[in-house]
């Protein structure tokens, strides 16, 4: 529920009527630009990304609840800070072994997902309680993202390349799409840096719009 | 060499445009201008000493061991190292959260990475964090235009911001001749 919340609720109706805009999911969007832009819009590195994204925030909650357990709250914020450096490099190292070519294309790219601030937020700014309520209240933001990240992908992969890809073992794979040819279009834009920014504020705007028609229909219902 | 580094990060490889090194922070950013002088001279310091130290070590002590893979680990550590040392020495302490933290690290992370000499990178990381700052100013002008004339309803500044930025890129890598194939093609 809280994830079809989190999609619906980018604008919300106040008790006088009016409607004001929901900036915890613009907040959102505009704090993943640095997973969302720098990746080669491939549906295959999107995916890979996503899987380092939920697998940073997986052991961030594991490892800090752990230093609850040794009372070393204190040190929390630098030693988070290593261990998501660990993270990446491990998982960098296990992307080497299974996926070369993912490895390579993504490199750096892989170090900017880990200190995004999406991330950061979600590890830093909810005070723990228990493992479950940490889990409970970080997990569907992470997965929300991971979603909205994952068409976004899929969408610069389709429009942009005219192709589909996924992750093989020690390969990725391209399938070409029936109605690609190999000419330039008009949406090969959407490939580039620009592109994925301007497809990012039309997904923006379209959400933007459809939840207006929601509230709309909703009042006239009344 | 230096004119090359300063075009190279500033408008064809831009760290924060092509990169999306502290792009979310880029866009909601709000400090006073005092603010943000102090912390581009903390930043500025900061960077430049971490990266001439990290290289050195990376160079002399990690790549000799065959652990280069493992420079990250020095960068974050010699950072936090510095970033103590200057707050205590020289008083210029921000009060830095660890998202803003995040800025810095990737810069020195990205040009210790690319950097093929000392001098390459304390220059390339001080130009990195100095375009921060300009890009800071363009992009505040942008919003506080969008602020005052966007409307209530409708597209929000954020949307606009993300259209600007990409006219940015556009503006910048224009010049790229990779353009010019996709062009004959059509």
């Amino acid at each position: 529920m809280k994830f079809l919340s989190f999609f619906l609720a980018i604008e919300k109706e106040n008790r006088d009527g009016t409607i004001s805009h929901n900036s915890a999911l613009f907040f959102f969007f505009t704090a993943a630009l640095a997973i969302l832009i720098p990746t080669p819009g491939r549906l295959a590195f999107g995916f890979v990304m996503i899987i380092a994204f939920n697998l940073q925030i997986i052991i961030s909650i594991l490892f800090s609840r752990l230093l609850v357990l040794l009372k070393i709250e204190t040190l929390k914020d630098v030693l988070l800070l290593l261990e998501i450096v660990f993270t990446t490099i491990l998982f960098k190292q296990l992307l080497v072994l299974t996926c070369p070519i993912a490895a390579l294309t993504l490199g750096f790219v892989l170090y900017l997902s880990a200190f995004s601030t999406p991330l950061m937020d979600i590890l830093y700014k909810t005070p723990s309680t228990s493992l479950k309520a940490e889990f409970r209240a970080k997990m569907p933001n992470a997965i929300s993202f991971s979603v909205v990240a994952l068409i976004f992908f899929a969408l610069r992969d389709i429009l942009g390349y005219g192709t589909l890809t996924y992750i093989a073992h020690k390969e990725v794979v391209f399938v070409k799409l029936p109605y690609a040819n190999n000419e330039f279009s008009a949406f090969t834009f959407f490939a580039t840096i620009p592109g994925a920014f301007l497809l990012l504020a039309l997904i923006m705007a379209a959400y933007l719009f459809i939840s207006e028609q929601c509230i709309r229909i909703k009042r006239s219902r009344r | 060499m230096i004119l090359r580094t300063i075009f190279y990060y500033v408008m064809y490889s831009s760290v924060f445009l092509l990169y999306g090194v502290g792009l979310s922070r880029l866009v909601l950013i709000r400090e006073s201008f005092s603010t943000l002088l102090l912390t581009c001279i903390k930043t500025l310091l900061t960077t430049s000493a971490s990266a001439a130290l990290a290289y050195l070590i990376i160079r002399k002590l990690l790549v000799p061991m065959g652990l280069s893979e493992l420079y990250p680990f020095a960068v974050v550590l010699i950072y936090l190292l510095i970033s103590i040392f200057i707050e205590v020495f020289f008083s210029i302490g921000i009060g830095e959260s660890m998202t803003e933290l995040a800025i810095p690290l990737l810069i020195l992370m990205l040009v210790l990475n690319e950097s093929i000499s000392l001098v390459q990178t304390v220059l390339a990381a001080s130009i990195c964090n100095t375009a921060f700052y300009v890009l800071v100013a363009i992009i505040s002008t942008l919003r506080m235009r969008f602020d005052s004339f966007a409307p209530k309803r409708g597209l929000s500044v954020y949307t606009f911001l993300l259209i600007s930025l990409a006219a940015v890129i556009i503006a910048l890598c224009a010049w790229n001749v990779s353009w010019l194939t996709l062009l004959h093609q059509a």
